[in-house]
């Protein structure tokens, strides 16, 4: 049994999978790819975000803290994968040599295999969303207070990355990366291969959660956003599923971040940074955060307009975009994706407003 | 033996004792109407059973088990259901998700997960519409329900969650004369497959409905019999002094 706001969301889904799955047809250039790899990579963080505000009205401000921890788990690996190039003689990071440090930290050795350094940049952010969560959602923190929370966690993080130059390059970050080698096939990130791989972890983190808001638990999701007394009243566990859609949210931002070091070639600070963060909630708010299509596309349009804006308009770019924002919020508090709402909206009120002036004409020659 | 049980329940905001010292029972499969004047601490005292505001002292037992110190969520997993005198439902929600809600026999997020919502219950959602008469707004937004079929609606979900206990205040709230007929074949007929408590005001439904009455004053007990008895008990009538008598609380 399927209504038609599902199958409206199956042919969206399907539409945007084909789309973003056949672009490299239509594109040759390798910077032109490599930049849409990169917007599909910072739409599959808001899609993280979508699902934690949008569908359980978990308010995190904070969800850049998830994404550079992804970013500086590969970053790390991919350090460590330039011996001895950009690392000292005893495969040291370079950053450390500056900074007089000997040996490196025991922390770092992990870093050394690929599939630690994976499961680390989405495992981290993950058990950081859990035991957050578990300490908020628990005591029953709600609304803003989550945002100043959040918001708290990612300012510290930041300045813990910043102040702890010797082991994580400080201001700087981790930077001269190699490429990603895996089973053989290397992730040149202005290559097709990296975009597929960009693309793919969207497509499929897209359908995933796509899945997972139509099962039982997804319904429960957004009843905890309309009111959480009432889902408590049924039995259900409030925290426990805040807790799951927390740590899913954070297990995405994650690994979006992991591709974004691998697609810039560093990570640093700005990464887990307040101005990145907040754009974040103001892709996710742009595109429609009740949906996680409309999330995603929101961010990735944000970013392409971002984009030709700034080669363009080199002056006034940021006022533009500023503009279009401020229309945003006033016209469609739903996003980009109630504009077909907003149509129907108004051509309903333009026949009531016919309506009325036909009748009041009526009344004024006394016929009614 | 008593069904459910508080035992000295005590609570107070800001010094003002809302209920005081309360000694309540109802037997399984009775249909309860709790009254009293404004004040009288019949929402708090659903509060409390319910988990939602937490006793200063006393006790609550349920079936024998003592529930105190139980969450909202595990009590309503005990078996303790509430609708709320402001109707509570999903408002951003279709009818059927919010009855898909309500079906909460498995409350965990592992089953959860790997289930669809209309995978189970299917049955039970169906005969609960055609009791409340909600089957054609089954794919309507919550929100653009009229009052009474919001009313409806939540009653329908608490018939579905199958609590053994219901706490209902105020069910007929806004209700015309006619819904309020219908509520009342309702609970006549959930009689003796659940334990009813319910808070009201309506004399005319109350008189329809309840075998024993419980009247609160002041937070506490002031008197407890069927109806005849109540209606021309002495300190009813004092208490409800100045309010026009019981029948037109």
């Amino acid at each position: 049994m399927m209504n038609s706001k599902s199958l409206r969301t199956l042919i969206g889904y399907t539409i945007f999978s084909a789309a973003v799955l056949l672009l490299p047809l239509l594109i040759d250039d390798a910077y032109t790819l490599n930049k849409f790899s990169r917007y599909l990579i910072l739409g599959l963080a808001t899609l993280g975000l979508s699902l934690a505000w949008g569908y359980t009205g978990i308010l995190n401000l904070g969800h850049a803290a998830f994404f550079g921890l992804g970013a500086y788990c590969m970053a790390m690996y991919l350090k460590l994968q330039t011996v001895p190039v950009h690392t000292g003689t005893g495969g040291l990071p370079d950053f450390m040599v500056w900074n007089n440090v000997e040996q490196l930290p025991w922390f770092w050795e992990p870093f050394h295999w690929s599939y630690l350094a994976i499961t680390a940049g989405i495992g981290i952010p993950v058990l950081l969303a859990v035991m957050l969560g578990w300490f908020v959602f628990r005591a029953r923190i709600a609304g803003v207070f989550v945002a100043i929370i959040t918001l708290a966690m990612l300012v510290i993080i930041n300045l813990l990355l910043i102040d702890q130059q010797r082991y994580t390059g400080g201001f700087n970050g981790i930077t001269d990366l190699a490429w990603l080698t895996i089973g053989g096939i290397e992730f040149d990130p202005y290559s097709k291969t990296f975009y597929y791989l960009s693309a793919g972890s969207l497509v499929v983190c897209l359908l995933g959660t796509g899945i997972f808001t139509h099962t039982k638990a997804g319904l429960i999701l957004q009843a905890i956003r309309n009111d959480p007394d009432r889902v408590r009243f049924l039995g259900y566990d409030v925290s426990a599923y805040q807790i799951l859609a927390f740590a899913l949210s954070a297990g995405i931002a994650g690994l979006a971040g992991m591709l974004y070091a691998m697609v810039l070639e560093f990570a640093s600070p700005t990464f887990v940074g307040v101005s990145l963060s907040l754009s974040m909630v103001i892709w996710c708010a742009v595109g429609g955060r009740g949906s996680l299509l409309a999330a995603t596309l929101g961010a990735i349009l944000v970013n392409a307009a971002q984009g030709s804006l700034s080669e363009n308009f080199l002056e006034t770019w940021q006022l533009i975009l500023g503009g279009f924002f401020v229309l945003i919020v006033l016209f469609l508090p739903k996003g980009l994706i109630s504009i077909g709402e907003l149509i129907r909206w108004r051509r309903k009120r333009t026949d009531r407003v016919q309506v009325q002036v036909l009748s009041s004409t009526k009344r004024a020659r006394g016929i009614s | 033996m008593a069904y459910l049980e508080t035992k000295g329940l005590e609570v107070s905001f800001d010094g003002f004792k809302a209920v005081d010292g309360l000694d309540f029972s109802v037997n399984q499969g009775e249909l309860r109407c709790l009254i009293g004047a404004n004040g009288a601490g019949k929402s708090t005292t659903l509060d409390i059973i319910s988990g939602k505001t937490r006793q200063s002292a006393g006790s609550i037992l349920l079936d024998g088990v003592d529930i105190t110190d139980k969450h909202e969520h595990h009590r309503a997993r005990a078996g303790i259901g509430r609708k709320f005198q402001v109707p509570s439902i999903f408002s951003e929600l279709t009818v059927r998700e919010n009855l898909q809600l309500a079906y909460s026999k498995q409350t965990s997020i592992r089953h959860n997960i790997f289930s669809w919502p209309g995978s189970a219950g299917r049955e039970r959602i169906e005969e609960v519409v055609e009791l409340t008469g909600l089957r054609d707004r089954l794919d309507t937004q919550a929100s653009f329900l009229s009052h009474g079929e919001t009313q409806w609606l939540e009653i329908s979900m608490l018939i579905i969650q199958d609590s053994k206990i219901i706490l209902m205040d105020e069910p007929t709230a806004g209700m015309t004369i006619g819904e309020t007929q219908k509520t009342a074949a309702i609970f006549n007929s959930l009689k003796g497959h659940h334990t009813l408590v319910v808070v009201e005001h309506d004399m005319t439904f109350v008189r329809e409905i309840a075998e024993i009455i419980t009247v609160l004053h002041q937070g506490k007990l002031l008197a407890e019999g069927t109806v005849g008895e109540i209606e021309i008990n002495p300190r009813v009538q004092e208490a409800y002094l100045g309010s026009g008598g019981i029948s037109h609380a």
